[in-house]
């Protein structure tokens, strides 16, 4: 993994992991908190509903007390014990009950019979058995009864808080049975208050809610005797959501942080590792070989000490390398001029020796004279072509002519070569492995001088009797010639030797032919190599670059 | 003369304004052609002269120079289209039946070929068409429409709740020059009354009433039997005592009703009450009243809690009067309660009775064999036979009927009811002593 | 609201208390029918039928007792024709006291004996007496003891008619000065009417010397002779109806003219008409319409819309006066010598005699005019009933200030007669009418000379009227 990558996750890991020890806790100590306002809420409203209920029922029986020793009533006891006058107190119980602020008043005989009815007023005349019961019951506190009430889709029991007191006008007895309606009045004044689901239900079912509550919910119940349920919700799902809420924001917010930490970190890393990967690239050139790279970047620090010293290296190192390679070069050209002071020195004996002859022989008369003389002559001339041939070639490897490529198709070249130049002595098999449509760009001439030394070669190298191998195919981008002989082969120690010049193994030869090939071949941008053939004998590898396709080779130059 | 009056809001459409308060207010502005002594006996107020030629023909001659309060003159054109307001079927008026002997129904009548008179051509004889042409329902409306004040002693003046002497009244104006009316409740009644700031009080419910008038404002509950099942009138009669609602649930003065036609108009006799009948399955009804009638409202509360324990879900509708006569016209209710002021003489209450019932292809076979009997007494005593004998089958059942309660002070002189019940507030008149 | 609408309309109210009494004066029979039988015939049949039911001994002695001894005899007269129509004999006893009368009727052999005494008050013609046994049981001792039977007491009342008032009254001497003596009027029933007066007029129509009596109703306009029979009648039903009619009946008619002119308008048309009258076909003939109300001759007004009063701006012929200062209900002139004026404004401007005149304001209140003086000196009255004329009713050629009750809800009218003057008129005489309220008033003469008598349109309960008349008798 790169460093940067590293750097940059190490960042990240870095925000990450207080965080991650962080917010557990806080999770934690937020759920308790939640949850701990809920019991308060819960406790609170539990206490207004029972205080509230308690007051209802406290003021129901004042009410009622109070209505029940009331100059009003004791006028209504004294008007009816005079003279009923009926149609006059359909209305009379609904007055009393709501200049009192009740919501159920029913005024009954000593036989539970009513006399007015303020909640009903249809039912004069009537015996109400729920309200009488009531008033029969010895108890002083309000109790809850299924009263009657009219609506406009017709009559509802709803659960009601009533008590009763009793007025005695001489042997007339009135019960005075009242209080209010647990409707959905109070269901909505408590959920108000309470800020809950107030659920107020009877016997025959849920008579009155108000107020919303999501599941899930906390509930109270409370009773009021002796069959009317109210219960209190209230709803655990602020918390559950709360915690949702938290989790996601802290989800979120993790993740955000993680993200501009990595982003940071990347930041961050690419500050720190630019420098070190400028070198790590530098490095990289120097290694494939171009020795000029100096980094650029400015660093500061450890880093920038390093880079400088990096850059003062690869400075020295160009240095060295262009001296040594300046020193090679006149190496080169002093082994070359030595080589070739040596070649030419060869045949200047003879013609010395042969000129010596001559003026020996033109001295004295002899008889031999003309043949010596012809003799002599020959052998200078020999030499001096010889000379020539050298010199020849060795203007032809200083001197390369600039390549005039061509598209050539290297497996008819090769047959072409084959055809026209070679004739093999006897005993030597010459074999082709050719591909087609290999195609490259290459100075035909050059290429055939090229192919023609190695051939040469190689039937130097199996003398009489052999096989040689003449090998075209394609590789990747590169198009590969290949001349394997089954002679000895090139000792591992003479490889690199044998394409300088004047280095030669052989006794004629100039020593210059591999020389010039190599040379050639990397004017192609090519390469000659040469290595062991797996039979034991050598293989020399011409590798060009393989042409793709027409005029794709043209925008190169030589 | 200051009056004071149980009511909110004055009606001033005579075909709504049935009501006993609300009659008795406008008659004071709009009033029909003739007015009841008796229950055959009336005193034409616009005409000289309502005269039956043969059986066939009422004719009324309009005198003339008779003019409405706001000068414009009384044609028989006015005096046609007001009565043919009540036949049109728009107006969804029960009072229809009063003008059903006339050809056509009273829906197209047309002014003769003077101005001044009008021919209705009858289909059968009635000879107690022109008794019921005296009813408050019929009275003349000015072309305007029933806004505006038509024949009246008294026309509203400017200031609200005051109503001018009307100077060219045809029987001649009233003795008072004004009346300032004061609407209120009963309280409110009785504290003017006590401050003695009203001389007059018009539908109280005390006993100290001034006139007699008679109950002719009759309410029905109409039920439709497709409905409410054929055991609805039965189950009724099993748990509603009519005498009770009338005692305790309506304001007096009100007597109950057993008949279809009131006390004052054919005796009652009160059947024995029958028990409750298996009901089938619970039923759901609507009932419909008149949410102006506070009385109505408790009688329709009783009848809910009541039928309550018949396992008859019974809903209310209140409804405004106008609203509650499109419904019953159009057949469309459960159950209603139905409250209209029946003319004093049987033959043509009965006809109301049984067109108020919602069947009013019944008036084709009921009316004509009645108004062939010329003989006054004989027609009464026929018409009271036909009432007990339909009673079973119309689908109506007669509650109660109501009067207007009055009381007038000391000072109030020539108060008195006519045979509909209605006092005449143009003949009262302030007595004072004079110095000597 | 104005007094005189409640005055008038307290009528039908206050007398509803009032029981009407029984029996019924003659009623209008059409010309040539014979009459009824009149009070005093009415009140011998019912006694009759009393003294019949106790089942007498005959012959039976009647005694009878009045202010006027032609009241009683001619009682007597008719008592013992009916008496015989029950086939008992009578006979008429005349003795100086009651108690007399028993040996009288004991010595001309009657066996019963009925004591009456009639009296004409108040309108009603009563009769009061007893039926006792002659026959005294001789053999019974010292103290004569009597049969107990026949016993029995009579008593029977009618309303009095004209004739019972003549015949009661017709002791009244022509010529008795009243000054210084006691006045006394007795009234009577003069004749019925189908529907309350709405105004009323005398005059001589026929020339006879005694003053006709127009009476004007709603319908019709009658006109009637002293004695109450109907001479002739107007329907003016015909006439086109007033825009502002009255509730009540109300209008005017005045008797003028030579030859003489009924004018009458009635406030619920909106026209009048003058009228002649034809004793020979007994009719009476329309000569032209009126649209000026006639209050008296050659008076004329106009009426308050709607209400039963005159507008206060009057003219006399042509020419206008203000004469009052509010709209008044009723307006009297008395008769100077020169009654045969055909113009009271010819009258007042000759300033002449004493043309004096009442008028009368709704709520009571009037004004005494002195018509002929140039200086128009009036004087304020107070306390005059609806019904008020200025009547020469003792016949010392002075009016009289005649009136009926001040109150407006009084228990039973009555009239009153001031005298004095309008400076300080004082009471006279009072008495009640026979029933109903008096409304119109006007004075009736049977001859010049004569004292006037007062004639009263009165209104009945029942929604009828009559006319009734006041004379002055004998005290």
């Amino acid at each position: 993994m790169r460093l940067r990558t590293r750097l940059a996750l190490a960042f990240a890991l870095l925000a990450v992991v207080p965080l991650a020890l962080v917010v557990p806790s806080s999770f934690a100590s937020l759920r308790k908190i939640l949850s701990e306002q809920l019991q308060s809420r819960v406790q609170s409203a539990t206490t207004v509903t029972d205080t509230t209920l308690r007051e209802l029922g406290q003021s129901t029986r004042r009410a009622i007390e109070e209505l029940a020793q009331s100059a009003a009533l004791e006028e209504l006891a004294r008007d009816i014990h005079a003279h009923a006058t009926p149609s006059r107190m359909v209305s009379t119980a609904e007055k009393l009950m709501t200049s009192r602020g009740l919501k159920v008043l029913s005024l009954l005989n000593a036989d539970g019979v009513t006399l007015s009815s303020g909640h009903l007023p249809a039912r004069l005349g009537d015996p109400d058995p729920a309200l009488f019961a009531v008033a029969q019951s010895a108890g002083k506190e309000p109790v809850a009864a299924l009263v009657e009430v009219r609506g406009e889709a017709g009559l509802r029991r709803m659960p009601a808080l009533v008590t009763a007191r009793s007025l005695d006008y001489g042997e007339l007895r009135i019960w005075v049975v009242g209080g209010t309606l647990l409707d959905t009045e109070l269901a909505e004044q408590l959920s108000q208050m309470t800020d809950a689901r107030i659920e107020i239900s009877s016997p025959e079912g849920l008579a009155a809610a108000s107020g919303s509550a999501e599941p899930p919910t906390e509930d109270r119940v409370f009773r009021l005797p002796p069959s009317v349920e109210v219960k209190l919700s209230l709803s655990k799902a602020p918390i559950v959501s709360a915690d949702k809420v938290q989790q996601r924001t802290f989800a979120v917010q993790v993740g955000i942080g993680l993200l501009l930490a990595i982003l940071l970190g990347l930041l961050i890393a690419r500050f720190i590792t630019r420098p070190v990967e400028a070198l790590t690239e530098a490095s990289r050139r120097i290694a494939a070989g171009s020795f000029a790279s100096q980094v650029e970047e400015k660093a500061s620090g450890e880093v920038g000490e390093l880079v400088r010293a990096f850059n003062r290296m690869t400075g020295d190192l160009q240095r060295t390398t262009e001296q040594l390679v300046a020193s090679e070069r006149v190496a080169a050209w002093q082994e070359v001029a030595r080589r070739l002071a040596h070649e030419i020195k060869n045949p200047l004996t003879p013609i010395k020796m042969s000129l010596e002859t001559l003026i020996a022989a033109s001295e004295g008369s002899d008889a031999r004279f003309r043949d010596l003389f012809r003799e002599s002559a020959n052998a200078v001339l020999e030499e001096v072509e010889r000379l020539r041939r050298i010199v020849d070639e060795f203007s032809q490897f200083a001197r390369l002519p600039k390549p005039e490529l061509s598209r050539v198709d290297l497996s008819a070249f090769v047959q072409q070569v084959l055809s026209l130049y070679a004739s093999p002595r006897g005993g030597i098999r010459i074999a082709t492995e050719l591909q087609p449509e290999v195609a490259v760009q290459v100075d035909r001439d050059q290429l055939t001088q090229v192919l023609l030394n190695l051939i040469k070669n190689a039937e130097e190298a199996v003398e009489d009797s052999g096989q040689i191998l003449l090998r075209v195919r394609a590789v990747n981008q590169s198009a590969i010639l290949e001349v394997q002989d089954s002679g000895p082969g090139v000792r591992p120690q003479d490889r690199e030797r044998i394409f300088e010049p004047y280095f030669t193994t052989k006794q004629a030869g100039t020593g210059l032919g591999l020389a010039i090939a190599r040379r050639i071949c990397q004017e192609h941008r090519g390469q000659l190599e040469v290595d062991a053939a797996p039979a034991g004998g050598a293989v020399f590898r011409v590798v060009l670059p393989l042409e793709v396709a027409a005029g794709a080779g043209r925008a190169h130059s030589a | 003369m200051r009056v004071a009056v149980a009511s909110e809001r004055p009606e001033t459409d005579p075909l709504l304004a049935d009501a006993p308060v609300d009659a008795a207010l406008v008659r004071m502005t709009t009033q029909p052609v003739c007015s009841l002594e008796a229950p055959h006996r009336l005193r034409p107020t616009l005409t000289a002269d309502i005269s039956v030629h043969g059986d066939a023909q009422l004719v009324i001659a309009i005198l003339p120079g008779r003019k409405f309060a706001n000068g414009a003159a009384i044609t028989a054109r006015d005096v046609a289209s007001s009565w043919s307001r009540a036949a049109q079927p728009a107006a969804s008026s029960p009072y229809r039946a009063l003008l059903f002997p006339i050809r056509g129904e009273g829906r197209r009548l047309s002014a003769g070929t003077s101005s001044r008179s009008i021919e209705l051509p009858l289909s059968f004889p009635w000879p107690d068409l022109a008794t019921s042409l005296c009813h408050p329902a019929l009275g003349i409306v000015p072309p305007s429409g029933p806004a505006a004040a038509g024949l009246g002693p008294f026309t509203p003046a400017r200031a609200p709740g005051t109503y001018e002497a009307n100077l060219s009244f045809p029987i001649g104006r009233p003795f008072a020059d004004r009346l300032a009316v004061a609407f209120t409740d009963e309280r409110g009644i009785a504290r003017l009354w006590v401050l003695k700031q009203a001389q007059i009080a018009l539908g109280i419910s005390d006993e100290r009433y001034s006139i007699s008038a008679a109950a002719l404002y009759a309410t029905y509950l109409v039920f439709n039997p497709a409905k409410t099942g054929a055991e609805f009138r039965q189950a009724f009669e099993s748990v509603i005592d009519h005498g009770d609602l009338s005692r305790s649930f309506v304001r007096s003065p009100s007597t109950p009703m057993h008949a279809l036609l009131p006390p004052s108009l054919m005796p009652q006799d009160a059947p024995p009450r029958p028990g409750p009948p298996a009901i089938a399955a619970p039923r759901q009804l609507a009932l419909a009243f008149d949410q102006s009638l506070p009385d109505q409202r408790s009688v329709a509360e009783r009848i809910q809690v009541k039928l309550h324990e018949l396992k008859y879900k019974v809903s209310l509708r209140p409804l405004p009067r106008s609203k509650l006569r499109t419904l019953w016209a159009s057949g469309g209710y459960d159950l209603m309660l139905h409250a209209v002021l029946l003319p004093p003489t049987p033959a043509a209450a009965l006809s109301l009775a049984i067109e108020a019932s919602g069947r009013h292809e019944l008036l084709s076979a009921e009316l004509p064999p009645l108004g062939a009997i010329a003989n006054d007494a004989e027609r009464d005593a026929a018409a009271r036979e036909r009432a007990k004998a339909l009673a079973g089958s119309l689908p109506s059942i007669p509650l109660y009927a109501q009067a207007l309660g009055a009381v007038a002070s000391e000072e109030i002189k020539g108060l008195h009811a006519d045979a509909q019940g209605l006092p005449a507030l143009d003949d009262a008149f302030i007595a004072t002593e004079a110095p000597p | 609201m104005s007094p005189a609408r409640s005055l008038t309309a307290a009528l039908l109210a206050a007398v509803l208390g009032q029981s009407a009494p029984t029996g019924g004066p003659s009623t209008i029979a059409p010309p040539g029918s014979p009459e009824v039988a009149s009070a005093l015939g009415q009140l011998a049949a019912r006694l009759a039928r009393q003294v019949a039911e106790a089942s007498p001994e005959g012959p039976i002695g009647l005694y009878a007792r009045a202010d006027s001894a032609e009241l009683a005899r001619g009682f007597i007269t008719l008592l013992v024709a009916e008496l015989s129509k029950a086939k008992l004999g009578a006979i008429a006893v005349s003795a100086a006291s009651p108690d007399a009368a028993e040996g009288v009727a004991r010595d001309r052999g009657a066996r019963s004996l009925a004591r009456v005494s009639l009296s004409l008050d108040r309108g009603q013609l009563e009769a009061r007496g007893d039926l006792l046994s002659t026959w005294v049981n001789f053999w019974s001792g010292k103290s004569p003891t009597r049969a107990p039977r026949p016993a029995a007491i009579l008593q029977a009342s009618v309303s009095a008619d004209a004739q019972a008032l003549a015949l009661a009254s017709s002791s009244i001497g022509v010529g008795s000065q009243s000054a210084g003596g006691d006045l006394n009027l007795l009234g009577a029933t003069l004749v019925a009417l189908p529907l309350p007066p709405a105004a009323i007029a005398a005059g001589d129509l026929d020339g006879d010397g005694k003053d006709e009596i127009a009476a004007l109703t709603n319908d019709e306009l009658i006109v009637f002779s002293a004695e109450g029979r109907v001479l002739a009648r107007r329907d003016h039903r015909s006439l086109p109806p007033s825009p502002t009619p009255c509730r009540e009946p109300f209008g005017a008619v005045a008797i003028y003219g030579n030859p003489r002119r009924i004018a009458y308008f009635s406030a619920n048309r909106a026209r009048g008409e003058v009228l002649a009258f034809d004793l020979a076909r007994s009719s009476l003939r329309p000569i032209e319409p009126l649209d000026r109300v006639p209050l008296s001759r050659g008076v004329w007004g106009t009426f308050t819309p709607g209400q039963n009063t005159f507008d206060s701006e009057i003219y006399f012929d042509q020419k206008r006066d203000r004469y009052a200062d509010h709209p008044f209900s009723a307006l009297s002139f008395s008769d100077g010598p020169q009654s045969s004026r055909d113009s009271r404004s010819d009258a007042a401007a000759d300033g002449g005699g004493s043309l004096q005149s009442v008028i009368v304001f709704p709520n009571g209140s009037g004004l005494w005019k002195n018509a002929a003086s140039r200086q128009n000196d009036s004087w304020r009255l107070s306390g005059l009933g609806a019904a008020t004329a200025l009547v020469d009713i003792d016949g010392n050629r002075l009016p009289d200030l005649v009136t009926t009750t001040a109150l407006y809800n009084p228990e039973r009218d009555e009239l009153r007669v001031l005298q004095g003057g309008p400076i300080e008129p004082a009471t006279r005489w009072r008495g009640p009418i026979p029933r109903g309220r008096a409304l119109q008033m006007v004075a009736a003469s049977n001859g010049m000379g004569n004292p006037q008598h007062v004639v009263l349109g009165v209104w009945l309960p029942d929604g009828s009227g009559e006319l009734q008349v006041f004379r002055k008798v004998s005290p």
